[in-house]
């Protein structure tokens, strides 16, 4: 169909392909916001536009198997759209399924090949809901009329052709009644247009005709009626009737267009002898008229025709009407699925290569202030520019100056000489001074303009200096909000996911979703999607009791979860929370005894409870499901939140519901840093996960059981020296030592430094290969000075760094002993 | 900038982008696509047109085009756009600039709705999917007539 797609545009295949995916993802929205509202008209609408750019994209891109599968989705849609079709749970479930057929085909097009499941069962399903007949677009079911209508048609214009030989087909009085609404100086054409049935949208000629004739002039009757035209029928010839002051030839150019005129003849309509026209009209003014009308009736063949009006005419019936451009496409699918692919073949290949980069849609907005920004870099660019030269002419000046200044000193000495022998001679001491003042008294001010000048120039450059300053930090910002992505990206798989769940474990659930538009970083989105899956999918299976037990609790028989996120300083925040039955304090610590996560006679608040829960290999699911329940889910919930700088806590009351949170760091590029010094080396500690920070004495770290702990506000605090974790020689009997406090939740350390040096904004460098197995570092940074420093990584140091000091400890010990 | 590279040096034909003082014809583009705004660009910046502009929605379209007005020549217009259709935005065009020439972009079985736009004065419509030529040889019919 299309001779645009070229094989070696990647661009726009990577185009297709990330809004193929928003298409899709929009369609299963919808179809979840039908399933609930089976009226909401936007969501229908809504549905009906994604599947229909979908097709139209895929059409293009020559994916003729994901066309004209989209095509009989696009159709259910239309059917749902125009009342024809009731929704219900069966064609919801079918298009589920469908879209699901549709994923597979755009993932096997990325993937450069193309899919060949088998389709047909749900492509009777759905096609099972069209209703077959009657129905207003079905080409099947309305080519008789169309058929008969041509017919009855033809033979109208054949019964008027010999009386077009006086009237061009009107009667007298039509061609009277026309002439009394037309100006004096306009003339009446009777414009004959044979349309081009083999044109996609054949039914629209007449309509585009009527436009542009009506732009002309007044158009006085169409053949058949306007309305007729406006229906969805093609008529191979139109008869319009015109009335214009503009020549014919006009008429004739505009009339040009291609498939869709296949010519056009023009004659004028005679001026009969009426009342009015006779009024207004003297007999000689008839009279060259009449005459005219002779000549003037000449019939414009059109150089475009392609074929000869007879011949299309009479191919027409044996076609027994219009096959309408839909009828074109289904049969087509139908025949051309198996043979169809190879034309497409070429294609693929690059398809797969390209679609695996990930594409990012950014405001243009952020973009235009991006480049605001960087011109405005250019201008203090500019700026420094001239800054140097300036302070290249002060160096110049204060060069000259000194000269100038050297001189006069030697000069000076000279003089003092010649003053002290004066002196000897008997001069007088006060006019001898005075002298000298009078010589040399501009030595004192020799420096004072430049000076000022050169006041005025560190002025200047501290300015501007400070003003790149800004520009940089919010061209950091800038830089950083074009990768922030709203959550809903991830937040919009989420109703499906529910829907499917709660379906299979037969609960009802509503999801609630909250703050979509929050936005992350694209790559903390990424690595989000799963964790949350996890949480959700825990609420959906453990948390949310079955209707029946949700009633004898006395809950709405539907339970609820909430998906919220919102912005929290320089943090994300993400609930998921449900009103289910919360967590079994009890039960938690009788499996945690169970699998030997704690000793039994530990006595357990609620929060370590339900932080055990984290554990890996918890689960107090008493059947495993398919769904979550093996134990796996919630400590890679924290691992992979950990992994991104965040932190999950989960509150519960027994009853009422679950609440997990994850906070995130808005961006994993650039972080908050606290930075500190141990011996000589600068570590930088994040500052999300810093609690806060002592000053204390040596005595104040206290020793129980091998741990060094100190204490905080009543709490105890197990410490870790970073100088013995890192063996970094430093001293160690100091007044004073440093601990900063760090943890998520109940989880805290102490670390102890040799000082604090101050927060900054840390700028993350990955470490190379060769380092990433150091434990406890999470990166390296470089500071405002070019040094390097290295970055803690805070939950691995939680987790490795008792171990480490502690068997240096012992190691220690042994040696003492 | 770019586009001079992708012109055909084959022969001295000149452009059908440009007008005949030489300079190119602007073309605002409408559509919820950005695949499709994204083509019709390609297919338009090849013959030398120019891209005033892109909007994604009607509301998009008439704030741009006045906001263009007068350094726009021509529209196109898809007709289903979220928040404002591509027939409603037509009119409101149209209301702001009676010779505004807009060419519709329709999809196969939006008879009605391209029929309606025509009458409303749209220029021509295309039907998708998007030919090369097709584009072409219509929006090139529209500027001229």
């Amino acid at each position: 169909m299309s001779d645009y797609l070229d094989p070696n545009n990647e661009e726009l295949l990577k185009d297709f392909f990330s809004e193929a995916e928003q298409q899709v993802a929009q369609l299963e929205q919808n179809i979840l916001v039908l399933e609930h509202e089976p009226s909401n008209r936007d969501a229908i609408d809504e549905m009906f536009r994604a599947a229909h750019t979908l097709k139209g994209a895929a059409g293009t891109v020559q994916m003729k198997e994901l066309a004209s599968f989209t095509h009989l989705v696009e159709d259910v849609m239309d059917a749902i759209r125009n009342g024809s079709v009731q929704v219900n749970e069966r064609i919801i479930d079918v298009l589920l399924s469908s879209i699901d057929v549709i994923k597979t085909m755009l993932k096997s097009r990325m993937e450069g090949s193309i899919y060949t499941g088998d389709i047909s069962s749900i492509q009777n399903d759905l096609e099972s809901f069209l209703p077959s007949k009657g129905r207003a677009k079905t080409p099947v079911g309305s080519a008789k009329p169309i058929g008969s209508k041509i017919e009855s048609k033809k033979s109208e214009v054949e019964e008027k052709k010999p009386a077009s030989q006086l009237g061009k087909g009107l009667s007298e009085y039509e061609i009277l009644e026309m002439r009394e609404v037309v100006g004096k100086d306009q003339e009446i054409y009777q414009i004959k247009v044979r349309f081009d049935e083999s044109n996609p949208m054949n039914t629209v000629g007449g309509i585009q005709v009527f436009a542009i004739l009506k732009n002309l002039g007044q158009v006085l009757k169409t053949d058949p009626d306007f309305e007729k035209l406006y229906e969805d029928n093609f008529y191979p010839e139109v008869i319009y009737y015109l009335a214009t002051n503009q020549p014919i030839t006009v008429i004739q150019d505009k009339l040009v267009i291609p498939d869709v005129v296949l010519g056009t003849t023009i004659e004028s309509v005679p001026q009969i002898g009426t009342k009015k026209a006779g009024e207004r009209t003297t007999p000689e003014s008839i009279a060259p008229s009449r005459v005219g009308t002779e000549p003037q009736t000449k019939t414009h063949p059109v150089a475009t025709e392609p074929v000869p009006f007879s011949l299309a005419k009479s191919s027409k019936p044996s076609e027994a009407g219009e096959p309408s451009a839909e009828e074109v496409s289904r049969v087509g699918r139908s025949i051309e699925s198996p043979e169809g692919r190879e034309p497409t073949k070429p294609s693929s290949p690059p398809a797969g290569k390209i679609a695996q980069g990930s594409i990012l849609r950014v405001d243009s907005r952020r973009i235009d202030n991006l480049l605001n920004l960087v011109s405005e870099v250019v201008i203090s660019k500019a700026t420094f520019n001239q800054h140097v030269s300036q302070f290249s002419e002060t160096l110049t000046e204060f060069q000259n100056l000194h000269a100038v200044y050297t001189e006069r000193i030697k000069a000076l000495f000279d003089h003092i000489v010649n003053t002290l022998q004066a002196h000897n001679m008997g001069g007088v001491a006060k006019e001898l001074k005075s002298s000298l003042m009078d010589k040399y008294g501009d030595l004192f001010t020799l420096f004072e303009d430049f000076e000022t000048k050169f006041k005025g120039n560190v002025a200047r450059f501290r300015s501007t200096s400070q003003n790149l300053g800004r520009i940089a930090g919010e061209l950091q910002e800038g830089v950083m909000r074009i990768r922030m992505v709203p959550i809903s990206q991830i937040f919009s798989r989420f109703p499906r996911l529910v829907r499917d769940l709660s379906r299979s474990l037969q609960k009802k659930i509503n999801l609630v979703i909250e703050g979509e538009e929050t936005e992350l970083d694209k790559s903390v989105i990424e690595d989000l999607l799963d964790p949350l899956i996890h949480c959700v999918r825990n609420a959906i299976d453990h948390g949310i009791e079955d209707p029946d037990e949700r009633k004898a609790k006395g809950k709405p028989e539907e339970g609820t979860i909430h998906l919220r996120a919102s912005n929290e300083g320089n943090l994300i925040v993400i609930e998921v929370s449900d009103d289910g039955k919360g967590i079994d304090v009890e039960a938690v610590r009788q499996r945690a005894i169970e699998r030997g996560i704690i000793h039994p006679n530990k006595s357990l608040s609620d929060v370590e409870a339900y932080n055990l829960i984290f554990e890996p290999g918890f689960s107090t699911a008493k059947t495993v499901t398919n769904i979550s329940g093996r134990g796996v889910g919630l400590d890679v919930v924290r691992k992979q939140i950990e992994k991104l700088n965040g932190s999950v806590t989960v509150t519960s009351e027994w009853g009422k519901g679950t609440r997990f949170i994850i906070k995130l760091p808005l961006t994993l590029a650039i972080i908050q840093g606290l930075l500190v010094r141990v011996g000589t080396e600068r570590y930088a500690i994040p500052i999300t996960s810093v609690i806060d920070s002592h000053r204390i004495r040596p005595s104040d770290i206290k020793s129980i059981d091998n741990y060094e702990v100190f204490n905080v506000r009543e709490e105890v605090v197990s410490i870790l020296r970073l100088n013995r974790l890192f063996r970094i020689p430093s001293n160690e009997q100091q007044d004073y030592y440093f601990v900063v406090i760090v943890g998520s939740g109940e989880n805290k350390m102490g670390l102890v430094v040799d000082s604090l040096i101050g927060e900054e904004d840390v700028v993350i460098k990955p470490l190379k290969d060769g380092f990433t197995n150091v434990p406890g570092i999470a990166g390296a940074n470089i500071t405002g000075d070019g040094t390097v420093s290295l970055i803690i990584d805070v939950p691995q140091l939680l987790e490795l760094g008792l171990k480490r000091e502690l068997e240096e400890r012992r190691r220690r010990e042994a040696v003492i002993r | 900038m770019k586009t001079k590279m992708d012109f055909p040096a084959i022969n001295d034909r000149r452009p059908e982008g440009l007008k005949e003082d030489g300079t190119p014809y602007r073309v605002l583009i409408v559509d919820d696509s950005m695949f499709v705004t994204k083509q019709i660009g390609q297919i338009l910046t090849s013959e030398g047109f120019e891209i005033a502009g892109v909007a994604s929605d009607g509301q998009e379209a008439i704030d741009k085009y006045k906001e263009l007005y007068p350094n726009v020549d021509l529209v196109t217009m898809d007709i289903t756009m979220p928040k404002m259709d591509g027939v409603t935005a037509l009119e409101k065009i149209m209301e702001f600039d009676k010779n505004a020439k807009v060419v519709m972009i329709s999809a196969l079985g939006k008879q009605d709705l391209v029929k309606k736009s025509l009458l409303l004065g749209a220029k021509n419509y295309i039907v998708k999917p998007l030919d090369r030529k097709k584009v072409l040889e219509r929006i090139v019919m529209s500027l001229k007539k």
